[in-house]
């Protein structure tokens, strides 16, 4: 999918929510810049400079209980929202006094920077979102990248060197030191490199794996790649990043 | 005279002994023809039996070296006994004496109960052989080394019964504040002061999206617990004769399988397990679940 960024360069006027479902929510600040991005000349998303608050609940109704955490953080810089976004009733066209109030010296300049991002970001094995499904890419303070896939009920977000996928009841989270799932039933497996322990039913289990860490269960770190690129990577790898329908 | 008027009959009577001998000797020998010729026959019937090639025929007299020795002459039984007359058992008189008897001991019986007035004195079963492994032990030793702090840490988050309302509500499902409100009574500040607490204990997730508050896995299962805290201490402590029942078999309630089984409804019917100092070997795997 090749992107191109919109001439025509919006900033918004008053706080508003390009993104807001019941998992997430995203609330872009006043005097942020914004512009549509482009895909065979129709609008698939848009590419925005400024402060948004950003809220993902990752919180997993199972059987016995609420299991997972809810996050909040701010992004910062350029960031980018595939989907359907409709923020023109909070939006005009920006003046070149709110482009120098961002740090931008004219809308060539915005469109070469988005453009930047977009070529950093690599979209060009990865289709346009699905009716339903939005995908947020972006930095924030705490965490250096953000990638957040929401379709319907589930949700997949890369965030702090952790991945969660979130579905109607069940939660897997994958990070450096393992995997932990969390079962409809309350179920919980934790695995780590040589190690697995968990309970389901009224079974409790706790054994170590003799298993060579390439060949086991340190999915978060393949040899070949850093580790903080592995869920990145995954996504680009994907032709349109991600399959809402693989998580149970 | 005499000894030769003796000898004569002597031999006479000898002679009678050999004949008889001889008469012993022929009928011993025809009836061991007559057990050759069986004996042949049934060996004839196994060879056919199972289709062999007939085996070499024995001649019908043996060698005399082969005879078998003379058998002692026949010895008669003695005649049976006659036998006894058969005996009469009047049944019917001895089911009377019977149902008398045990008439009789049912009114002991209920003249005996109708004398005997409730005492408060609990009755226990003999107590169960507990055999425990050793991680067993190592968890049972475990959990009786937890310092008070650590149980105050977990258990004063539930000390209020505005919380445990909180807890007990959100068990049917994810509330906003505004829910929780209109349940529990209380308003702005006053509720945050029972919300934070089990928020920061992590009995409860509050969503920042939505502002949901959700009941989390050991919110939920300190919560089971504290009921079951609360029927075993006032089982202890309620009298028998308010109860009107024994209490040393009194249905508990089973919080091992809320632990365990978390997938089951709380409300479900579980099965009845002893606590953890009641051991019976049938309750034992339950314990061991602590």
């Amino acid at each position: 999918m090749n992107l191109d960024v919109d001439s025509t360069v919006m900033v918004t006027t008053r706080q508003c929510q390009p993104l807001s479902t019941e998992k997430a929510v995203v609330e872009l600040q006043p005097h942020s810049l914004w512009a549509h991005l482009l895909h065979e000349q129709k609008v698939v998303g848009i590419v925005i400079l400024g402060n948004a608050r950003i809220a993902v609940d990752v919180i997993a109704e199972t059987d016995a209980g609420a299991v997972g955490e809810s996050i909040t953080d701010e992004l910062e810089g350029f960031h980018i929202i595939l989907g359907q976004v409709n923020m023109d009733e909070a939006s005009q066209e920006a003046s070149p006094d709110d482009l120098q109030t961002a740090g931008i010296q004219d809308a060539t300049s915005f469109r070469e920077k988005a453009s930047a991002i977009l070529e950093e970001t690599k979209f060009n094995k990865t289709r346009v979102p699905s009716l339903g499904t939005t995908i947020l890419i972006g930095h924030t303070v705490t965490s250096s990248g953000l990638v957040l896939v929401l379709s319907n009920e589930k949700l997949v977000l890369v965030y702090q060197d952790l991945t969660y996928a979130v579905g109607s009841n069940s939660l897997v989270q994958i990070g450096k030191n393992g995997i932990r799932i969390f079962g409809r039933r309350g179920g919980v497996l934790e695995t780590s490199p040589h190690h697995a322990r968990g309970c389901c039913d009224d079974e409790v289990f706790d054994v170590d794996i003799s298993m060579p860490s390439r060949h086991g269960t340190d999915i978060g770190r393949p040899p070949h790649l850093p580790r903080w690129r592995v869920p990145r990577h995954d996504w680009r790898r994907e032709t349109h990043g991600w399959d809402p329908d693989w998580i149970v | 005279m005499t000894m030769v008027k003796e000898m004569p009959d002597e031999k006479d009577e000898l002679r009678r002994e050999l004949e008889e001998i001889r008469a012993i000797k022929e009928s011993l020998r025809e009836e061991l023809e007559e057990l050759r010729r069986q004996r042949e026959a049934v060996q004839a019937d196994r060879s056919e039996s199972r289709r062999r090639p007939p085996r070499r025929e024995f001649p019908p007299h043996e060698p005399p070296h082969r005879r078998a020795p003379p058998r002692p002459p026949h010895r008669h039984r003695p005649p049976h006994p006659p036998e006894p007359p058969p005996t009469v058992i009047d049944l019917e008189s001895l089911a009377e004496s019977l149902e008398d008897m045990m008439t009789g001991l049912g009114e002991q019986i209920r003249v005996a109960m109708s004398s005997i007035k409730p005492i408060d004195i609990r009755v226990r079963g003999p107590p169960g052989r507990r055999v425990l492994s050793k991680s067993r032990l190592k968890r049972r030793k475990a959990v009786e080394s937890i310092p008070p702090e650590r149980i105050a840490r977990v258990i004063s988050p539930l000390g209020n019964v505005e919380r445990l309302r909180i807890l007990d509500y959100l068990k049917d499902g994810p509330k906003s504040f505004n829910d929780i409100e209109s349940y529990i009574g209380k308003t702005g500040s006053s509720l945050t002061h029972h919300l934070t607490p089990l928020i920061d204990a992590g009995y409860i997730i509050k969503g920042a999206v939505r502002g949901t508050y959700h009941i989390t896995v050991p919110g939920r299962l300190a919560y089971r617990l504290s009921q079951w805290l609360t029927s075993q201490v006032e089982r202890e402590q309620t009298p028998l004769e308010e109860t009107g029942k024994d209490h040393s078999i009194e249905e508990e309630p089973d919080v091992t399988d809320e632990v365990n089984n978390r997938g089951q409804e709380p409300d479900e019917p579980v099965e009845d397990t002893d606590d953890e100092f009641e051991l019976s070997p049938d309750s034992e795997e339950e314990e061991d679940d602590w």
